[in-house]
């Protein structure tokens, strides 16, 4: 947890563009406390000013910390929170690149928010629907993306 | 002799400021105060050479003020007030049948839900007085009318520049000097966020496809119209310079030939519930480098009603011509308010399109 002093109070978008049902994350004006996750999010640092540091820092540059924030939104948020970008390492954002590189091959629409979780999941059921239509006509396919 | 530049400067920034302060006598090494170009100008007079064809067109400074394209007056004021204020009503009742529900009534019932009205007055603004003169002596007056370029009228034109900038700054951003915010900065308005990123993990419009961009876009106009309760779709968004330019050049698809900003004025809420196209409109103070403490540009949707929003004003007047002395002097005053957010509701604001 970092504190930090808003100027105003102000939404944090987190990931969805949803209007109505926003993945959001309200901040009052003043002294707020905001969660390791986003305390070095762009907006935050735009909208006020950290008034403790040492509790920021190292948080961000942790990589267990990281690691399970990335967990933590996966299991709870079925979009991951594209607000995390900022904690995303290399290799996460290649292993990103490379899932949407299959998604692409089997034919899925990929949306710019999801995240490594939603975009697994999307992959596994595209795949499974593959298969079970294979099934039903009688072929055997392999999914083509996974076979290169 | 030698001469100094012309020390006229903000022609081309974004919110230029009239500097009058730096024309002055210049003192020279030989210990004589040269009567140079600058002297001069506090006439409004040049050299010219047998061979120079002098334009003798008046070239103002560039500057830029929507506020009367973007805000409606608030015309009531006087100059005798002090503040400005308005009320706010809550309406109540509860229901028939069910506390939250329907107000059914029995056909037996002597005692029946009523309606309860309770009207709030929010903390009024004040109406702070804004003054500047003229003032010119005899001998600049007497040069400038023989030269043919009245120093009088040019003083009063850059009066009234500097009304239209201060009236703009106050209406979109206030003044901290006196605590005042404005339209696009209201701590009254809530509906403040950052857009979401789009597929290249990035919030820059540049760095976004057409689609993404629309997405922005209907997502806080959706949003303001949702917090209004579905009574005020914005008619009008204000967009920073640059991201304007982009989406007004941008195609919103490679199978047409329409742009995002074309494709939007007629394709969103505010047209497919009311008929009435959308009005989008480049505004100079959400470009970072104009707006308060900030590092990235911003758009902004609301409705522009004098019901919702407005600016308390009261026109600039002018005193009797006065003489001191040599000079001649003209005050001129009148009174600036508060941008007055009725429905703050009304309002939403989303940063870091660039």
């Amino acid at each position: 947890m970092a504190r930090f002093k808003f100027r105003d109070g102000f939404w944090l978008n987190v990931g969805g563009n949803d209007p109505l049902s926003p993945d959001r994350i309200w901040f009052g004006a003043g002294e707020q406390t905001v969660p390791d996750e986003y305390a070095d999010h762009w907006f935050v640092l735009e909208m006020g000013e950290c008034l403790d540091v040492e509790t920021v820092a190292p948080a961000a540059a942790e990589p267990a910390t990281v690691a399970a924030a990335s967990t933590d939104v996966s299991e709870s948020v079925p979009i991951e929170a594209e607000g995390s970008t900022h904690v995303e390492t290399a290799e996460e954002i290649s292993e990103k690149e490379a899932l949407r590189v299959e998604a692409d091959a089997l034919g899925i629409v990929v949306d710019g928010r999801w995240g490594i979780a939603r975009m697994k999941a999307e992959i596994e059921a595209k795949k499974a629907a593959v298969a079970a239509a294979a099934a039903l006509v009688g072929v055997e396919t392999v999914a083509p993306a996974a076979a290169e | 002799m030698s001469f100094i530049a012309r020390d006229i400067a903000g022609a081309r920034v974004a919110a230029p400021a009239i500097l009058g302060a730096s024309v002055r006598r210049r003192y020279l090494r030989d210990n004589f105060v040269s009567l140079d170009r600058a002297t001069i100008d506090a006439a409004g007079a040049f050299l010219v050479g047998e061979l120079e064809r002098l334009d003798p067109t008046i070239h103002e400074p560039l500057v830029s003020t929507t506020w009367h394209r973007d805000i409606d007056l608030r015309e009531d004021v006087t100059m005798g007030d002090h503040s400005s204020s308005f009320t706010v009503s809550t309406f109540g009742s509860v229901g028939g049948a069910a506390p939250g529900g329907i107000s059914w009534a029995s056909l037996a019932a002597t005692a029946r839900p009523r309606s309860i009205v309770a009207i709030g007055k929010p903390v009024g603004t004040p109406l702070t007085p804004w003054s500047e003169e003229t003032a010119y002596s005899i001998f600049d007056l007497a040069s400038a009318q023989q030269m043919g370029r009245p120093i009088d009228v040019q003083q009063l034109a850059g009066l009234n520049l500097k009304h239209q900038m201060d009236i703009d700054q106050m209406v979109y951003v206030g003044d901290p000097t006196i605590g005042a915010t404005g339209m696009l900065n209201s701590s009254l308005v809530t509906n403040v966020a950052n857009v979401a990123n789009g597929a290249t993990s990035s919030a820059l419009w540049s760095a976004k496809t057409p689609d993404e961009i629309l997405t922005d876009i209907n997502e806080l106009l959706i949003s303001v119209w949702a917090s209004s309760g579905y009574k005020a779709p914005p008619t009008k968004v204000g967009i920073a310079p640059v991201p304007f330019g982009y989406i007004s050049t941008i195609k919103v698809s490679s199978a047409g030939n329409e742009t995002i900003l074309s494709y939007l004025k007629t394709r969103n809420i505010l047209t497919a519930t009311t008929g009435q196209e959308l009005d989008i409109v480049p505004m100079k103070w959400l470009d970072k480098a104009n707006y308060p403490s900030t590092n990235v540009d911003r758009m902004v949707a609301y409705s522009q009603d004098k019901n919702y929003l407005r600016f308390p004003m009261v026109p600039l007047l002018s005193m009797p011509m006065q003489y001191e002395g040599v000079y001649i002097k003209v005050p001129y005053y009148g009174k600036l308010g508060q941008v007055e957010v009725v429905y703050p509701e009304t309002i939403g604001v989303r940063a870091g399109i660039r």
